[in-house]
């Protein structure tokens, strides 16, 4: 079964494979997974101590690869969210817009 | 090496807390404002500028653009540099600062035409105050923050400066830097990003007023780095730093409620000149908006039509989802056994641009521990599809099944 957690408008679902054009890149420090328009809040994912882990944007998407230890994601609204190692898809919420058929929800 | 809190200074906390979110709102010292920007300029080694106070960051911004729109003759420029003693200065600002304020409130809003702002972006193009805000945000930061972090560090225990972070600085952060800061800071970015590069000292508060308390607690700082540094940050909410001159802004009234930007009666952050921001529990809403939502003359059509759901749900909730939903039409078209998934509704009162009904999955957000309307397609009939949809989690052929929502 895929694990799947949802913090508010984000989902983090743990996926067997990343597609073979992604290129990752070495987390370093914080990274902004999502930042809210109104209410400038971020989901901000930060690596634990010793953690490995690599990342890369794909169309303002995330996937994420927790080598070793692991991340925590925190908003300042909603309960925070550890994901261990393994690799990640971190998405976004949409809406139904009649015109452009399908658009990112703005928070 | 504090290691320890007695109970007294335990007991303080909420003080400090409160006293940096006072002075955050408290107007500034004109003479006190113009000695910190002159030290802090020392300090980098440039020559004390000439202050000018506005009455809001705009006004500071307007008197910016008519000051450079005025000396773009560099020689000019430097003919008036040279003829300002520190004699003349004040007197100076003061005659430039009310006469300009009262030449723009009564004729620039509405006659700053496209002259002006494309003189503006030539001048713009002149490096010099790129080189002194950066200067200024690297002598904050790593000069002045970080010996004083340092310091710090050194004098309290790790345990103690972790439960301090915790109890002090996390609140400081969550209601100035959260939602003052950030708040004021995008806003004014957007306003102002073609026009002006400015700094937004309310970042520092949640730092300083750390500080502050370290010392209260006996933490030793270098006196003179601590005082010039919690002076320019009480002083000097704001500044454009422009070639010789440093326009500042005066500070706003700012009402809280429950530690988030909040008033139903007036602007949340409002500037002696009227310019200012609506909030409602946080999240900012246009004026117009944010007037027909907290006189209820808002109908259930532009309450659903809002596009930024955060707005949409502080609206929902200001009017009652179950009056708005009757006002709408609503229709359950489909209800999941797990409440918290949720329902789909259709609004037949609503229709959209090709004449469908508007459909929502109205599933409960644990965080807010209230309902979100989500808009889904109209053919959306089941609660776990428009979840799966909401998310596209058709991308990998998964069903929606979580297990943890927060």
């Amino acid at each position: 079964m895929t694990i799947q957690k949802y913090q508010g408008d984000v989902s983090l679902i743990k996926i067997e494979k990343a597609p073979k054009n992604i290129v990752f890149k070495k987390l370093n420090k914080d990274l902004v997974v999502r930042e809210g328009e109104i209410t400038n809040h971020l989901h901000l994912l930060t690596k634990t101590k010793e953690a490995e882990i690599s990342y890369a944007n794909f169309l303002d998407e995330w996937y994420l690869k927790i080598e070793k230890g692991s991340a925590v994601i925190t908003h300042p609204e909603h309960k925070e969210i550890t994901l261990d190692e393994g690799l990640y898809f971190i998405g976004k919420q949409w809406e139904y817009d009649e015109i452009e058929k399908r658009r990112e929800v703005q928070d | 090496m504090i290691t320890k809190l007695t109970k007294k200074q335990e007991q303080k906390i909420p003080e400090y807390i409160q006293k940096w979110v006072d002075l955050a709102s408290q107007k500034i010292n004109k003479k006190k404002a113009i000695k910190a920007v002159g030290d802090m300029y020392k300090k980098m080694g440039e020559k004390k500028p000439i202050v000018i106070i506005g009455s809001s960051p705009i006004n500071a911004c307007l008197l910016k653009i008519l000051f450079s729109a005025f000396i773009q003759d560099s020689q000019l420029y430097n003919q008036l540099n040279n003829q300002l003693n520190n004699q003349l200065n004040n007197q100076l600002n003061n005659q430039l600062c009310s006469q300009l304020r009262s030449q723009l409130d009564s004729q620039l809003y509405s006659q700053l035409d496209s002259q002006l702002r494309s003189q503006l972006r030539i001048q713009l193009r002149i490096s010099v105050y790129n080189q002194l805000d950066s200067k200024l945000y690297s002598k904050l930061y790593s000069k002045l923050c970080n010996q004083l972090n340092n310091k710090l560090c050194n004098q309290l225990n790790n345990q103690l400066d972790s439960k301090l972070n915790n109890k002090l600085c996390n609140q400081l952060d969550s209601k100035l830097y959260n939602q003052l800061n950030n708040q004021l800071d995008s806003k004014l970015y957007s306003q102002l990003k073609e026009k002006t590069q400015f700094y937004l000292s309310y970042w520092w508060y949640s730092w300083i007023g750390y500080y502050d308390y370290a010392q209260y607690i006996g933490v030793k700082f270098d006196e003179d780095k601590f005082n010039l540094f919690k002076e320019f940050i009480i002083q000097v909410p704001f500044i454009i730093p422009y070639k010789g001159i440093a326009f500042i802004s005066e500070k706003p009234r700012i009402l809280w409620r429950e530690r988030k930007l909040h008033s139903e009666i007036d602007m949340a952050i409002k500037y002696p000149d009227g310019y200012g921001l609506h909030f409602l529990d946080g999240i900012y809403f246009e004026e117009k908006l944010w007037e027909k939502i907290t006189t209820r003359k808002i109908t259930a059509e532009e309450v659903f039509k809002i596009e930024n759901i955060e707005q949409r749900i502080k609206a929902i909730q200001y009017i009652g989802g179950k009056v708005l939903e009757k006002e709408a039409g609503s229709k359950i078209i489909d209800s999941h056994p797990n409440k918290e998934y949720g329902q789909i509704i259709e609004l037949k009162g609503i229709k959209d641009s090709l004449g469908d009904s508007y459909r929502f999955l109205k599933a409960y957000d644990p965080s807010k521990k209230d309902w979100v309307y989500i808009r889904v397609s109209p053919d959306t009939s089941d609660v776990l599809k428009a979840q799966e949809k909401c998310y596209r989690l058709d991308r990998f052929n998964i069903k929606y099944n979580p297990v943890k929502r927060t």
